[in-house]
């Protein structure tokens, strides 16, 4: 079974949500990662037929998703949502989805999906008392309860603490061992490069880029860096940064200065090194241009 | 099948929360306890016509419209507002299979409130049940308008955000005052089939009627109603598109 988006687009009036996606999603993890806004929540509400594309197809194991509710049957949707029916206990609630997919031994499966998700403890008190973690796993284990084919998680590390990431992204890791489809939107590089085979990048509702997740990071890391750095002695350690090679460009700006850099790699070991053999303290260094924002607008042009 | 069992339980568990079988419950009791303070101030003289009153303006103009609206507001439209309708819509069950439990579990809550309502109030009144059929034209028509209010109710919910306050609206402004004024609008007005159906039923024929609608206008209507909003229900589960966001 695949998911498979060819053309797809949503359009709302004149603003364009999500323009001419195509891909196609086979068995283990990918990452739909994107700056919040860029369109990753209306591609995953067309793939679960939540909405109609405007135009192109968006198929699930060949059927159209919009209108089809027959493929629920396969499918499992996490929404970001925090809406849950927060007067049914967690066990209640998976309990709920089972009976409404019309698994055979609800009951069963119901403790099953819950053990998955290390929810046994909680799992008799109402979901109003959760934590966002452990709502996030409720609502994992109320989609894995029917062993869909295609999990579809909408931002699922959002509010999780260290820990509880490091867990979900160990369920993740094993739920797609076992042969199923995962698709896992975030707006963290970091998150998506941790747990997923293949990347998927959405900017501006387009895709931007796709490959093996180790491929989207070496796009993202080789790229020319902007780095602030205030020293004891600006000028010396820019006189020893230009003769040695490691830098593109340095400006004086009132902040101290900003030292462009085509190898970020080189450019981290050398300045430290420089910095003691020219006996220049470093009072302060920073990335101007880390935002994630910045890092997709370079892909966009790349 | 057109009833899902796990959606009518959690129809059931969804109106009743959040204290709303309080509001049911006080609602169902004000004709009973007004019905009884009547008897007790009025005495013997016609207990008919004081029934009559008192389950025409608050059981069939009030308490039925407000617990229908009550419990519907924990329909489909408060599930948009909070997303969870996103777990019924996700699962490999018909549009119409939605709708048609939906509409049915909260109509039974309804009428089992509103004719539980009539009948204590009818018989708190007279003290028996009469043989001209009155309090029975009430029940008949609590249930009756009921099921209608209920289903109207549920289709506001997924047509406008703000359901619950057109719901209202209609009651204050449609059934309240224009179909007082203007008669030619009681054809499109769920209290007068509602008053029409009572006085098609009692055998006691009071002056003046409680409805001018014509008995056949207010039954075919009633059907017609009923149709049409459960139709529109069915047509806006399957088109449903979740709000854009992200």
């Amino acid at each position: 079974m695949t998911v498979e988006l060819a053309g797809a687009s949503k359009w709302y009036g004149n603003v364009v949500a999500v323009n001419d996606v195509s891909f196609t999603l086979g068995p283990g993890v990918t990452g739909l990662l994107g700056p919040n806004g860029a369109g990753k929540t209306t591609i995953l509400h067309m793939i679960v037929g939540l909405l109609q594309p405007s135009g192109g197809a968006v198929t699930v194991g060949g059927v159209p998703s919009w209108q089809h509710p027959e493929i629920y049957s396969s499918l499992g949707f996490v929404p970001e949502s925090e809406g849950v029916y927060a007067f049914l206990s967690g066990y209640e609630f998976v309990l709920l989805n089972a009976r409404l997919q019309g698994v055979k031994d609800a009951a069963a499966a119901t403790s099953r999906a819950i053990a998955q998700v290390e929810l046994e403890a909680a799992q008799h008190r109402a979901i109003s008392t959760y934590s966002k973690g452990m709502r996030q796993r409720a609502k994992i284990a109320a989609v894995l309860v029917h062993e869909p084919t295609v999990l579809l998680l909408d931002e699922p590390f959002n509010g999780m603490d260290p820990k509880q990431r490091v867990q979900m992204m160990a369920l993740l890791r094993r739920v797609a061992d076992e042969g199923r489809i995962v698709l896992v939107s975030s707006h963290i590089l970091e998150e998506v490069d941790r747990l997923a085979d293949t990347v998927l990048v959405i900017i501006g509702g387009r895709l931007a880029a796709s490959g093996p997740s180790r491929v989207i990071r070496q796009l993202m890391t080789d790229r020319p860096h902007t780095f602030t750095v205030r020293t004891s002695d600006d000028r010396a350690l820019a006189a020893a940064i230009v003769r040695q090679g490691a830098t593109t460009g340095i400006e004086f700006i009132p902040a101290g200065m900003s030292i462009h850099t085509a190898d970020l790699g080189a450019f981290t070991r050398a300045l430290p090194v420089l910095a003691r053999d020219a006996n220049v303290s470093i009072l302060e260094v920073h990335p101007t241009d880390e935002s994630l924002e910045s890092v997709f607008s370079y892909l966009v042009q790349g | 099948m057109l009833i899902n069992a796990a959606i009518a339980g959690l129809t059931l568990r969804q109106s009743l929360a959040r204290r709303r079988w309080i509001v049911v419950a006080g609602l169902a009791a004000l004709p009973v306890i007004m019905a009884l303070a009547m008897r007790a101030y009025a005495g013997e003289d016609e207990p008919i016509a004081m029934v009559r009153q008192v389950l025409a303006t608050l059981s069939l103009t009030i308490v039925v419209p407000v617990i229908a609206l009550t419990l519907a507001s924990s329909g489909f439209g408060a599930e948009v507002d909070d997303g969870t309708v996103v777990y019924l819509l996700t699962k490999p069950i018909s549009r119409v299979e939605i709708a048609a439990t939906k509409l049915l579990a909260t109509a039974t809550i309804c009428v089992v409130a509103t004719v539980f309502s009539a009948l204590a109030a009818g018989l708190a009144g007279l003290h028996e049940l009469d043989s001209t059929r009155l309090v029975f034209g009430f029940v008949v028509a609590s249930a009756l308008g009921s099921v209608l209010y209920t289903a109207i109710f549920l289709a506001l919910g997924l047509i406008t955000r703000r359901g619950m306050l057109v719901g209202l609206i209609y009651l204050v402004v449609w059934e309240g005052t224009i179909s007082q004024l203007f008669p030619g609008t009681r054809s499109l007005s769920v209290r007068q089939y509602m008053m029409a159906v009572t006085d098609a039923i009692t055998t006691a024929k009071l002056t003046p009627p409680l409805s001018d609608l014509p008995h056949a206008t207010a039954f075919q209507m009633s059907g017609i109603v009923a149709m049409a909003a459960v139709a529109l229900c069915i047509y806006r589960l399957r088109n449903f598109q979740v709000g854009q966001s992200g």
